[in-house]
Order: C-alpha cells, then structure tokens, then sequence
C-alpha cells in the first residue's frame, strides 16, 4: 500500500491566477503541499498570498476565519514571533516578484495535518524560503470557523497571477 | 528494458509518491563522502522522473574534541555556485545569517560519542531550469554538558541544470563515524493540466 500518494501536480504553462485542487478525497491521514512559486507583480519584498480551504464540494471559505504564527530569519538577525489579526486567508509563504532577480523561485512545503476530521479545527504548519535579501521563514496557521467540515479543496491565490513555471504539489500520507 | 514495480504498462500502479532511491549506512572509518548518481535508466535511481528529492542524515564524524562540524554538498560534482539564509537557535541565543557557500547540516564530532546530527533536506523541483532549491532542516543534541543546535535553512544552487548527483561530505576531510546513515528518496509528481 502506498503510504504517501501524489494527488496533483499542477506546473503553470502560463502565468494564472489561481490555484485550486478540489475534490481531495478524505482517506488520507494528513496532506503536504509543496510549491515553487514566483509573483507577477512588480514590486519587490514580501508579497502576501492567499491560503484557503474549503468542504462539503463547496467554494472555500472567505469568511474571517483564519490564523497564522510565524517567526522570520534574515541574514543578520532572527525576527520576532509574530501572530497576526484573524483574516480570511492564511499567507504560507514568501513569494519573489518580478521586481526581484529573475531567476529565483521561493519554495514552500505546508503540513496539513489530520485534514479530514471535523472535530478539529484544521491545523498547518509551513517553512518557506524566497532567498531574496536572506529570508526564512517558520509558520502555523488554522481554520478555525467552527462549521469547517473535511478539507476537500485548496485554493492557492494572491493579488497578482502566479508566474509560468511556477510549480505547486499535492501529497497525502497514508498510515500503515 | 523493464519498467520499476510501481509502473505497469507506463501507468502508475499504486499513486506511491515516495520513492527509495539509494541508502548508505557507514562502516569502518575511512569514508569521507557519500554520492548518489542519477542511474539516468529509466529506473528507481533515475533522477530524470522526480519532481523533489527528500535526503535525510543521521551522522557524526571522527574527530575527537568536542566539535560541531559540518556537512556539506555538492550538485552535480560543483564546489560553487551556493547561495543560502538559515536561522539558527542554540540553548543561549536565535541568530540569523548569510551561509554563501554549500553548507547543507551539522555532524557531532567523537566528544559526545554516540550523539548524531540530523539533516532533513527537501531539493524542489529538481529537473528545471530554475535556480535549485533546498529547504533544510538541522537537529543536534549533545548532551547536557555540550551545546545543542536547531536550525532552519533555505539554499540555494544558482544553477539551470538539472540536478544528477549529490555528493556530501565534511569539509576538513573527517570520515563519518561508522553507523552514520544517509538515506535519498525521489518524490514522484501527478500532472494535471494547467
């Protein structure tokens, strides 16, 4: 029996908006999503994203109805730990602009842990790297609404697309 | 030329994702590095069909005062080209910094015996053109008398070739203590369409 399986891969052929994986079945014990990911806006610096979860076939909750914790390194020094105002999305990594060097990609792997049981509220936890200006970071966050049911859909987006080759895995882990 | 267990007809078999590549535990006390090479055949060992690589490290290396060491590597046999940012927290103080150059870990030296450093590196996206990428995360005990370290790393290969071997080693020439354990699995992915 296959103890972690890939549930999609999405590689972007061109730039995108969104990124979505649905109809994620419950018979996994936790999930893990990995990406390479690069913004199309301008700017430069840290860049939010938008992390949201969804149920029952639905579209994902928008709702004021997630947290995030994280703690940042940088080249010279180790920032504080930060816990953020609830909001309506969980921002799980740093993400480089087109207005930072061409050729770097940040990378993030999230824990989604124990997805599928509706007693908890949802539980994740992230580290990320944009490796622009010395730059890492730790995280967890949570969905926490109270009428959350199994996560059966992922919705990875940001104010600007995603750019071409950015690359965005999905992964569940089985038990023995 | 067969196809591995899990590829039936060209189709995936069981959605098995994680796959073994290659596995070396350390006997004796004169190795000083451990390489793992595309077998580039279709097979297990073929880099070519992965989309991450998950290396895993459980060592220390033979050196005999009490010493926090390195573990560092190489992307297809290249000392250069290495760019990273880690933080790092040891029992007195958190610290963030620069590492350019090819650190990926830490290794316990012979004081504490039997203590391990542990490295667990992710390398995403490994075929490419991008700028390699590697999350890495460190765990060093030594006992109560010595310093401990935790560590949080992103490195960084600024290189467009995909990545076909990776070579570890100390960077003083110590060879690992025996019993030290380096472990290489390669991630399959599942495409959809974009």
């Amino acid at each position: 029996m296959a103890i972690m399986e890939a549930i999609a891969t999405t590689y972007l052929e061109a730039d995108a908006a969104t990124v979505e994986f649905t109809s994620i079945p419950a018979t996994y014990e936790h999930l893990t999503l990995h990406y390479t990911a690069r913004s199309a806006g301008s700017g430069g610096g840290h860049v939010i994203m938008y992390l949201q979860f969804g149920t029952g076939g639905g579209a994902v909750d928008t709702g004021t109805n997630y947290s995030i914790h994280y703690i940042r390194g940088y080249a010279s020094a180790v920032g504080t730990s930060v816990k953020t105002a609830d909001g309506t999305y969980i921002s799980a990594g740093r993400i480089p602009q087109e207005g930072e060097p061409a050729d770097v990609y940040g990378i993030t792997k999230v824990d989604i842990l124990d997805y599928a049981n509706t007693n908890k509220n949802t539980t994740l936890q992230f580290a990320t790297t944009g490796h622009i200006n010395g730059e890492i970071g730790f995280g967890s966050g949570g969905w926490f609404g109270g009428t959350q049911g199994a996560v059966d859909r992922i919705k990875l987006s940001m104010a600007n697309n995603w750019v071409r080759g950015s690359q965005f895995s999905l992964y569940g882990i089985k038990s023995a | 030329m067969a196809d591995p267990a899990y590829i039936v007809d060209g189709v995936l078999t069981d959605g098995e994702a994680w796959v073994a590549v290659g596995s070396t535990t350390i006997s004796g006390t004169s190795t000083t590095s451990v390489t793992f090479t595309s077998t580039d055949d279709g097979q297990t060992g073929d880099f070519s069909q992965y989309m991450d690589l998950c290396f895993v490290c459980s060592g220390s290396a033979i050196y005999a005062p009490a010493s926090i060491l390195s573990l560092r590597y190489k992307i297809n046999s290249d000392a250069s080209n290495y760019k990273s940012v880690r933080m790092k927290g040891d029992r007195t103080s958190a610290t963030g910094a620069d590492e350019n150059y090819n650190q990926l870990g830490q290794l316990v030296s012979s004081d504490p015996a039997s203590y391990q450093g542990v490295t667990v590196a992710w390398f995403f996206d490994i075929n490419s053109a991008k700028n390699k990428a590697i999350l890495t995360q460190n765990g060093m005990d030594r006992g109560a008398s010595q310093d401990g370290v935790i560590m949080l790393a992103g490195r960084q290969y600024t290189q467009p070739e995909p990545i076909s071997s990776l070579y570890f080693y100390e960077p003083n020439g110590f060879s690992f203590q025996a019993g030290s354990r380096f472990d290489l699995w390669g991630i399959l992915p599942r495409m959809v369409t974009a």
